[in-house]
């Protein structure tokens, strides 16, 4: 399935689009489920900033919340990279990485990885 | 290690120059360094320039509430020194931490910091030059900001208390600072994947240094491949030592920002002879 960016919405070739609260900095196709990041602005508080998004056009999961990540309300996912067969590892803004079930949205495992 | 236990404000009414003989002991040396055991010590030491590259030790605490002074205990004419701030007499006094000249104003009644700072200054044989250098490494990224310096433990905690999944990234017994990141401060972040990111260093801690030297010097557990310039002006962060860990050595000055807004630019590789 073909889909692309337009700021904040993810519009798949056949016409289905999800729209998020803020503009979409990242996304990337992990076995049949795209997992979306979401830009939050510095202003702006969102530690649970990633979704699972279906062929259908339908949100399958939110990042769940962990004290890794939201302790602090400044944090927010940035980055992510393949993490082994339906795995994802997502890069928080305070440098812990989280390896996230990209089927179900379930946190698997989690570390710090400081300047990586 | 002993505590230092000064109760010196720097706004006393009056003046003493007190004439004494010499320290409690020692010859200055790091095998056998001054001991300070008595205000009389303390005071010495502040009228006598000349030993401010001997090394000391703390042998007493020492409570110089009965003693009435209008400048630093020690090295009140030290400025030169330490540029825009007030060099190591803030630091042994112990209590005011006041960077007037720069607006730096440090809390006070930290006793921890006093014990941290004492420790630092007189436990590990440090000479006063080394102390007043590596102080200003952690104060000079937020100079111009109103901010306070605090010892190595407390800013793990701070650190830990935000970042739960953290292992203890400060050299405890060292200093660190808190403040805003000041206009010109030249900020570069090394990774390997992710340009972005919490933690940064002042450019010139990783001069000419290879990337493993740079994995040494911040104890980190992947060696960067990459470089990029951060401007944080108006940052808020905590600037501290490495500390030790994955088989390193630490030792590198670290910024920790603790508010959004830095922009990075310029990502490249990291030279085999270093960054300039």
């Amino acid at each position: 399935m073909n889909w692309h960016i337009n700021n904040n919405e993810l519009i798949f070739d056949n016409g289905e689009a999800v729209s998020f609260d803020f503009s979409i900095a990242q996304a990337k196709d992990v076995e049949g489920v795209i997992v979306v990041i979401l830009g939050v602005p510095a202003s702006e508080v969102m530690t649970e900033n990633v979704f699972g998004i279906s062929y259908e056009g339908k949100i399958i999961w939110q990042i769940e919340r962990t004290p890794a990540t939201a302790t602090n309300p400044i944090n927010s996912y940035i980055g992510l990279r393949k993490g082994g067969t339906g795995k994802v590892i997502l890069h928080n803004w305070n440098e812990v990485a989280t390896v996230v079930d990209t089927k179900t949205g379930r946190i698997t495992d989690s570390w710090v990885e400081r300047y990586r | 290690m002993k505590k230092l236990t000064a109760i010196v404000v720097i706004t006393f009414v009056l003046s003493i120059t007190p004439v004494f003989a010499t320290y409690s002991g020692g010859t200055g040396e790091p095998n056998d360094p001054w001991q300070i055991s008595c205000p009389n010590d303390l005071l010495y030491l502040g009228s006598h320039p000349a030993d401010y590259n001997s090394c000391f030790i703390l042998t007493a605490d020492i409570n110089l509430a009965a003693c009435t002074v209008t400048t630093a205990v020690i090295a009140p004419d030290i400025n030169s020194v330490a540029d825009n701030f007030q060099g190591v007499a803030w630091l042994v006094s112990g209590i005011e931490l006041i960077l007037e000249e720069n607006g730096f104003v440090a809390q006070t009644g930290y006793t921890e910091e006093v014990f941290a700072i004492s420790g630092v200054a007189f436990t590990a044989g440090m000479s006063l030059q080394t102390l007043e250098q590596n102080t200003r490494r952690i104060v000079e990224p937020v100079r111009n900001s109103s901010g306070q310096i605090i010892s190595g433990y407390t800013a793990n905690k701070r650190c830990l208390e935000m970042n739960p999944g953290y292992s203890s990234p400060y050299k405890p017994a060292s200093l660190a600072s808190e403040g805003k990141i000041a206009s010109g401060t030249d900020l570069v972040r090394v990774y390997t994947e992710n340009m972005e990111g919490q933690w940064a260093m002042p450019r010139s801690e990783i001069v000419g240094l290879s990337p493993y030297q740079i994995a040494n010097k911040y104890s980190l557990k992947y060696v960067p491949t990459n470089v990029v310039n951060v401007n944080a002006t108006g940052t808020n962060a905590r600037i501290g030592i490495a500390k030790d860990n994955f088989g390193y050595t630490g030792g590198g000055v670290q910024v920790e920002f603790l508010g959004k807004g830095a922009e990075y630019y310029n990502p490249r590789t990291i030279p085999s002879g270093g960054i300039k």
